[in-house]
């Protein structure tokens, strides 16, 4: 037997504890809830201001873009659609993984998401924020963006609703109304040891009053325990159908390259794929500046490492499957349409997607890889840039339509670029905030996956004083 | 009696209360004139209050609206004209003159705002239509840059001062001498004042200079026929056309009359029928839209073309000069060829010189013609008097009195000499050496600037539409000038100014030409006459009849002496720009942002290189080079233009204007920049110089071609923004695709032995492709996924575009431009892919890239039935009409672009910047009222000019008995534009329309079909009339000797 075999081999029977060190619950809750109580650092201030100072550039880029109008940016007339659209993508992608570990998971009992979940969903609710910036920006009249929603008015004119826009309306805005929804009940009773410990009256207030009253009563964690798993389910379904209706954008268009019946099964892949890689990204360090390396623990890790093997090979298939039926179809213009992504001007954007998301999650193959921190961190840069580009190279299919005359390059602006950065000091600011004064750890469902939880835990005896601590 | 029995009522059909008086009185919106648009679902006042209870509700988002609501102001008539009723458009008919070429033309006015300029049916040289030039001109009756006070010394005047102070220099200058420099103005007016200026000022000389010059032509005819007559072509019957470097299509004189001449030859009509078409050989050195219409086009370089005149008249029979120039085998037998074809077809054959070739080649022209029996009719010269000096030898002439300070008064009548002058003769400083001057002109130019300011006035021209005169076509047809603005400025028109200088101190435009004619045609019956005269815009009586003379030889002129041209001496070829013609349009941003037909440049020109040419110089796109002409310098950046001839330069004259806007202000800082383009959008930005002023290398020994220069590049590169670049030129997409089947063209040969060679086959898997079709395409036929609406019923509109007439010259996209308020985006836009056009002209190379055909196609939105823009708009902003129209509702766009980027032919056009917006308030007086001027953020398109549509429904419906003939006449700009009628526009329901029955022929075709789109224009398949006998061109180079 080898030694990964041996390895594989006792975990599959005994399984490492989902809670490293020698935590009991009130180590547990002091963990947690000392990274909201203890005072501001100059570490974090540092953190919070430079992530702020990148989100002004994105309002700063936003109201020159209201002043002038979307002229500022690259696009052109066969390129309707640019960065922003690829960013809208790009976000709504990364928003995927938060739904997947908290709902999904937890339908399929699958405990190691804890530790992790409330982290993530916080990552998909402000990866939401994030993406919904774009299509109220990017339309031409900013004002009467609102148009686009069905609100009754004396026109008595509805939206259209054979648009796929107007699906992603409701699509999105559906997906981040329980995304928050779901996020929040899971927050109510650690809101509430928070509201217990605080110090401050502010605090006690401020988490008094989103605590709901929670009293930890039996009762309340009946009803808890059933708004939540019925949120799941509501939930999950979600997963599914927000990226397979944003994939609708392109793919009820005629544009070849666009028009593929292909792509919900490949965007909801990508956007999990990309999830995963963002939901990693900010662990690794997260978990080191916290102090939070026993409930994210190398197992978690490893776990999301093979799901973005899984999802990444998948994403992999989709490509190879799109060039095969272009080919197949017959068709000359999607025949041309790959073709041209792959060798035509935008061939080192198609290059880097590949590289970024096929070749490189294939490392993870190997056990000492997916547990090795550097390298993970590092891969899930690359898969975030790769996904980026994956939504790029789809975008700008216009560049080469059907009438070679109309046949252009886009090149982006400062103002494009300001807008992704931009975004990710929206991102990063928001995440920070809710690292400081939101419990970035579900302690109730962490306390339920350790030993201690299981009322036959032979260390039960030894230590009962420790509980009441 | 009793008031309550009294009865009031309107008709009988209220009196007896019948059931259709019910119905209509129950219908508290009325529409009165039919649309035959079904009434749209409507909310009743219930339903409309339950919706007010629930909009309160967003109330807070509703009130986002209240943002930039345009501010209006509105001018009401403190007094109201008479005859004018608001909102209904008036037309008057006038002329114009572009460089001696006149056209009658009828001009929109909507409430006195002359807004747009249409051709005169009437009058010989426009026949209902016009060119580029022509139709542009309205701008500059807008242009901010206008002069607007006449400057003398450092004081202004007003027009009535001004004529005031040239009278009385009149007075002074009685018995000096007095120099006149004029534009060619074929006038009777301007001949009689001219003659009378003759003998009022004793030895004073009168010059005539056109930039683009027909010097050639006039030296040909006079070795001909002894005096400086004018060929006037008549293609009726024609069957064979032989073009020696010449651009009548384009450039040339006549254009429009002898590309709608030519068209008839080349039109098929539903029928299909092929037996009269023309067959068209073009021998040129440069590419030129009359090349890419002929059927064999032979690549032959300057020296060449002179060669294969003369083999192509020895062959004929005509005596011919010898030359030491040696043709190609290929073009040795090229003419051979052309030769007995032209003989076969004697008596339909004909045969053209260009402007650029010398004057040897027009006398051969001339009497290859006469051997033909060729129907070509000689006219005297009506642009310039009798035995006038040439351009160059006038120029010539003027700069050496000037020089020797034997002009005591210089009179500059409208051009820019000092720009446009061959560059050896430096006017600017010979100028400053006459007595006085004074300059009448539009614009502060560089022959403003360089006058000396305290020894010159300088007048504000009027416009032609702000002027009383007269013109004299080709044929001799006489129009009459009538204005229909009073001058915007303090301006001075050509009549005027003569006049004033006679002594006619107050000299009224009106009285003066009224006067005149009434003078020389009686006075009997002389004001009914008047009226219709003005009324038709031409008078009943031709200036002058043909000429009787022969032509039977070329008298003594021998061939030029040319030398082939080699890589490190090149030809430089001087053209007539397309958008530009001599720089007289340098500041018309319509003419500027308009695509050059053959490089799809905008806004500038570019020393054009054979492909070859470039590979052997190291040049590429966009290089800066400098050109070095004997002592002539010029730095220019390169552009490769396949199919033209190699070692030579090919370069549009007019362009490198510096406009002088410090003219106005009073810091006197030399500002070489255009500040301002009437009517382009500029971001607040100056805009740069557009261009190089190839006049630069032009000299009074080479003012046409000339040879032997050098170039070198400079490492520089210059920005060019051009619509189609090298990887978008052609049909075939790249990567061993087969060619994309855009423009479908077949030989006549092919054409008769399957007529349908132009439908799309689309293949299904597994099955073999269909015989039937050229151009098979593998697509699964889409299908809609919302049904298919039925179109049976009213007015269904529709459009066919005939791909054998359209000669690709742009006239569409101007008058597009001009009827639908279109902006103007500049420079800066186009190079970022955003120009505005709705209809556009795709170019494409086909074959070599050494000597390519070259097939034009206009594009505008295709208003398909099944339209991928439609249902992805998620406001519901597109739509369509129950007519077939795809409708573009403005009010309702947010602007999301994701209907552009689902058009499959790319012809939506979004305002990425609130491109209209910044337009001067003289230049939105063009704007056409009845087209809604967009906004920031929103997407246009063609609408087939919808407004159009509507105003002739409406006239319809209150004009029932001539319904039909209203409806049948409804004509959108681009149709009415086109020279050659190669856009037919109706009802495709009425199988009596035209356009019904062009949607029957055999050739007619719908783009991207296999897309299911079902677009309602469609187009008839390019018919190309080859002579089977040609030799065939091998390989790229073996058309050209060296």
């Amino acid at each position: 037997m080898s030694d990964n075999q041996k390895i594989y081999h006792e975990e599959s029977i005994f399984p490492p504890p989902l809670v490293a060190g020698k935590h009991d619950f009130h180590s547990v809750t002091e963990a947690v809830c000392g990274v909201v109580e203890k005072p501001i650092n100059i570490k974090w201030l540092l953190a919070l201001s430079v992530s702020a100072t990148v989100m002004s550039i994105l309002v700063a880029s936003i109201g020159y873009l209201f002043w002038e109008g979307t002229g500022i940016w690259g696009l052109n007339n066969p390129v309707g659609w640019g960065w922003a659209i690829v960013n809208f993508v790009f976000w709504v992608g990364i928003g995927h993984a938060g739904t997947l570990i908290s709902a999904v998971l937890f339908l399929f009992r699958q405990k190691w998401r804890t530790a992790i979940n409330r982290f993530a969903e916080a990552m998909t609710i402000f990866a939401v924020i994030c993406a919904l910036v774009f299509p109220g920006i990017h339309v031409g009249r900013v004002w009467a963006a609102y148009w686009m929603l069905p609100i009754p008015n004396q026109m008595a004119m509805w939206p259209n609703f054979r648009s796929p826009l107007l699906w992603d309306v409701f699509a999105v805005s559906t997906y981040f109304t329980v995304s928050l929804l779901f996020w929040y009940v899971g927050l109510v009773p650690d809101l509430a040891t928070l509201r217990d410990r605080a110090k401050s009256k502010l605090a006690f207030w401020g988490y008094g009053i989103f605590s709901l009253g929670w009293r930890g009563a039996n009762r309340h964690w009946q009803n808890y325990e059933r708004a939540y798993m019925l949120l799941a389910g509501l939930a999950t379904p979600l997963v599914l159908s927000v990226h397979t209706i944003v994939s609708f954008d392109f793919a009820v268009s005629v544009i070849p390259g666009w028009h593929t019946t292909i792509f919900p099964p490949y965007f909801v892949a990508g956007a999990i794929f990309s999830g995963f890689a963002m939901v990693l990204t900010l662990a690794i360090p997260s978990r080191k500046l916290f102090g939070l390396e026993d409930f994210i623990t190398i197992r978690h890790i490893e776990n999301m490492n093979k799901i973005i093997l899984v999802t990444g090979t998948l994403v992999g298939y989709a490509y190879a499957m799109e060039f095969f039926i272009a080919w197949y179809s017959g068709s000359p213009y999607e025949g041309f349409a790959f073709i041209n992504r792959a060798f035509g001007p935008y061939w080192w954007a198609y290059l880097t997607m590949v590289s970024c998301n096929v070749i490189s999650p294939q490392f993870f193959w190997s056990k000492k890889m997916r547990t090795n921190l550097t390298v993970t961190f590092i891969l899930s840069i690359f898969v975030n840039i790769g996904m980026w580009f994956e939504r790029f190279v789809i975008t700008m299919s216009l560049h080469r339509d059907f009438l070679p005359s109309s046949w252009d390059y886009y090149s982006p602006t400062i103002f494009d670029v300001s807008l992704l950065v931009g975004s990710f000091g929206l991102f990063f600011t928001l995440f920070i905030l809710f690292l400081k004064f939101l419990p970035a750890v579900a302690i109730s469902e962490v306390k339920g996956v350790m030993p201690q939880a299981d009322p036959h835990w032979e260390g039960y005896h030894k230590d009962t004083e420790a509980h009441h601590g | 009696m009793n008031d309550k029995t009294r009865k009031y009522w309107r008709s009988f059909d209220e009196l007896n209360q019948t059931e259709a008086y019910q119905a209509e009185v129950k219908n508290e919106f009325q529409d009165e004139l039919d649309v035959s648009t079904p009434e749209p679902e409507g909310t009743s006042r219930r339903s409309f209050l339950g919706w007010v209870g629930a909009s309160l509700a967003a109330s807070g988002l509703a009130g986002c609206d209240a943002i930039r609501r345009p501010v209006e102001k509105i001018l009401p008539y403190s007094v109201a004209p008479e005859e004018t009723l608001p909102g209904i458009p008036q037309y008057f008919a006038t002329t114009t003159n572009v460089g001696g070429e006149v056209v009658g033309v009828l001009v929109e006015s909507h409430e006195g705002r002359p807004t747009k300029v249409e051709g005169n049916p009437l009058h010989h040289g426009s026949l209902g239509a016009l060119n580029n030039f022509h139709q542009s001109q309205i701008l500059d009756l807008y242009d901010p840059m206008r002069l607007r006070k006449t400057k003398a010394g450092d004081k202004e005047h007003t027009a009535a001062e001004a004529k005031a102070l040239i009278a009385s220099k009149g007075k002074a200058l009685a018995g000096k001498k007095v120099a006149f420099l004029a534009e060619a103005m074929p006038s009777v007016q301007i001949d009689r004042l001219r003659a009378q200026a003759l003998s009022t000022f004793a030895g004073a000389q009168w010059f005539t200079y056109e930039s683009v010059s027909d010097d050639n032509e006039r030296e040909g005819m006079k070795a001909v026929f002894g005096e400086a007559l004018r060929p006037a072509y008549s293609f009726k019957g024609v069957k064979a056309i032989l073009s020696l470097d010449s651009d009548f299509l384009g450039t040339e004189g006549s254009a429009v009359a002898n590309a709608q001449a030519w068209a008839e030859t080349r039109r098929m009509g539903a029928e299909g029928k092929t037996d009269h078409l023309s067959r068209m050989y073009a021998v040129e050195a440069r590419y030129s839209l009359t090349g890419t219409n002929a059927d064999h086009r032979v690549r032959a370089s300057h020296a060449e073309i002179e060669a294969f005149a003369f083999a192509v008249a020895s062959a004929l029979g005509v005596s011919a000069p010898t030359t030491s120039v040696k043709l190609s085998p290929f073009q040795a037998a090229a003419a051979t060829k052309v030769a007995e074809d032209l003989k076969a077809n004697k008596g339909a054959a004909v045969v053209i010189a260009g402007r650029n070739q010398p004057a040897v080649v027009h006398a051969l022209a001339a009497v290859m013609n006469g051997a033909l029996n060729a129907n070509v009719s000689y006219y005297p010269d009506a642009r310039r008097a009798a035995n006038a000096m040439g351009d160059v030898e006038g120029a010539k002439a003027l700069t050496a009195a000037l020089q020797a300070g034997k002009v005591d008064a210089l009179v500059i009548m409208g051009g820019n000499p000092v720009y446009s002058f061959p560059a050896d003769l430096n006017l600017a400083e010979a100028m400053k050496k006459a007595g006085e001057v004074i300059y009448l002109t539009d614009q502060a130019n560089e022959t403003s600037e360089a006058l000396d300011t305290a020894k010159s006035v300088v007048v504000p021209r009027a416009h032609f539409l702000e002027a009383w005169g007269d013109s004299v076509y080709l044929d001799g047809q006489v129009a009459l000038q009538q204005p229909l603005i009073q001058p915007l400025h303090e301006a001075v028109s050509d009549v005027e100014l003569l006049a004033a200088l006679l002594g006619d101190a107050t000299a009224k435009g009106y009285d003066v030409v009224r006067g005149a004619w009434k003078a020389a045609t009686g006075a009997a019956g002389f004001h009914k006459r008047w009226r219709r005269w003005l009324h038709e815009g031409v008078v009943d009586a031709a200036h002058f009849g043909a000429s009787s003379k022969k032509a039977t030889s070329i008298g003594a002129l021998k061939a030029s002496a040319t030398i082939a041209p080699s890589a490190n001496k090149l030809d430089v070829i001087f053209m007539a720009g397309h958008n530009s013609f001599d720089g007289r349009f340098a500041a018309n941003s319509w003419l500027l942002e308009l695509p050059d037909p053959l490089t799809k440049i905008t806004w500038d020109n570019a020393a054009l290189f054979s492909p070859k040419t470039a590979k052997a110089l190291g040049l590429k796109d966009e290089d800066m080079i400098k050109v070095t002409l004997g002592s002539q310098e010029l730095e220019v950046a390169a552009w490769v233009m396949p199919g033209q001839a190699d070692n030579t330069i090919a370069i549009s004259l007019g362009y490198g204007r510096a406009f002088v806007n410090s003219f106005f202000d009073k810091e006197g800082n030399e500002v070489k920049k255009i500040t301002y383009h009437e009517g382009a959008y500029n971001e607040g930005k100056d805009a740069e110089v557009t261009g190089f002023r190839a006049e630069a290398l032009r000299t009074t020994a080479a003012p046409f071609v000339a040879a032997g220069a050098t170039v070198k590049a400079t490492g520089a590169t210059y920005t060019i923004a051009a619509v189609q670049r090298y990887d978008n030129s052609r049909q075939d997409p790249g990567f061993g695709f087969e060619p994309r089947a855009l423009v479908r063209e077949a030989s006549v040969t092919e054409y008769n032995a399957n007529p349908t060679f132009a439908k799309p086959g689309i293949i299904e898997h597994g099955k073999p492709m269909p015989d039937s079709s050229k151009f098979a395409v593998l697509h699964p036929a889409e299908k809609s996924i919302f049904g298919d609406y039925d179109y049976s019923e009213g007015f269904q509109w529709g459009m066919v575009i005939d791909l054998n007439t359209c000669t690709g010259c742009n006239a569409c996209m101007v008058a597009c431009v001009a009827e639908n308020n279109i902006s103007m985006v500049g420079k800066d836009q186009v190079r970022r892919g955003r120009e505005m056009h709705w209809i556009r002209m795709d170019r494409y190379f086909v074959g070599s890239d050494e000597n390519p055909e070259v097939v034009h196609q206009p594009l505008a939105c295709q208003q398909c039935e099944t339209a991928p823009c439609e249902n992805v708009c998620p406001v519901a902003a597109t739509v369509h009409s129950p007519e077939g129209l795809n409708d573009m509702v403005y009010n309702r766009c947010i602007g999301t672009r994701y209907c552009a980027n689902n058009c499959p032919f790319k012809v939506r056009r979004f305002n990425f910047y609130n491109y209209a917006k910044g337009q001067d308030e003289l230049v939105q007086m063009q704007r056409n009222p009845n087209v809604t001027v967009r906004f920031r953020g929103v997407m246009e398109k063609c609408t087939y000019c919808v407004q159009r549509i509507n105003k002739s429904k409406r006239r319809a419906a209150l004009n029932p008995e001539v319904a039909q003939q209203i409806i049948d006449r409804i004509t959108p700009a681009c149709a009415q534009g086109c020279p050659t009628k190669a856009i037919t526009f109706g009802d495709i329901n009425n199988a009596d329309s035209e356009v019904a029955k062009l949607k029957k022929a055999a050739r007619d075709y719908l783009l991207l079909s296999e897309l299911n789109v079902q677009g309602r224009t469609s187009f008839l398949a390019k018919i190309r009339n080859p002579n089977p006998n040609f030799p065939q061109a091998s390989a790229e180079g073996a058309t050209q000797a060296g």
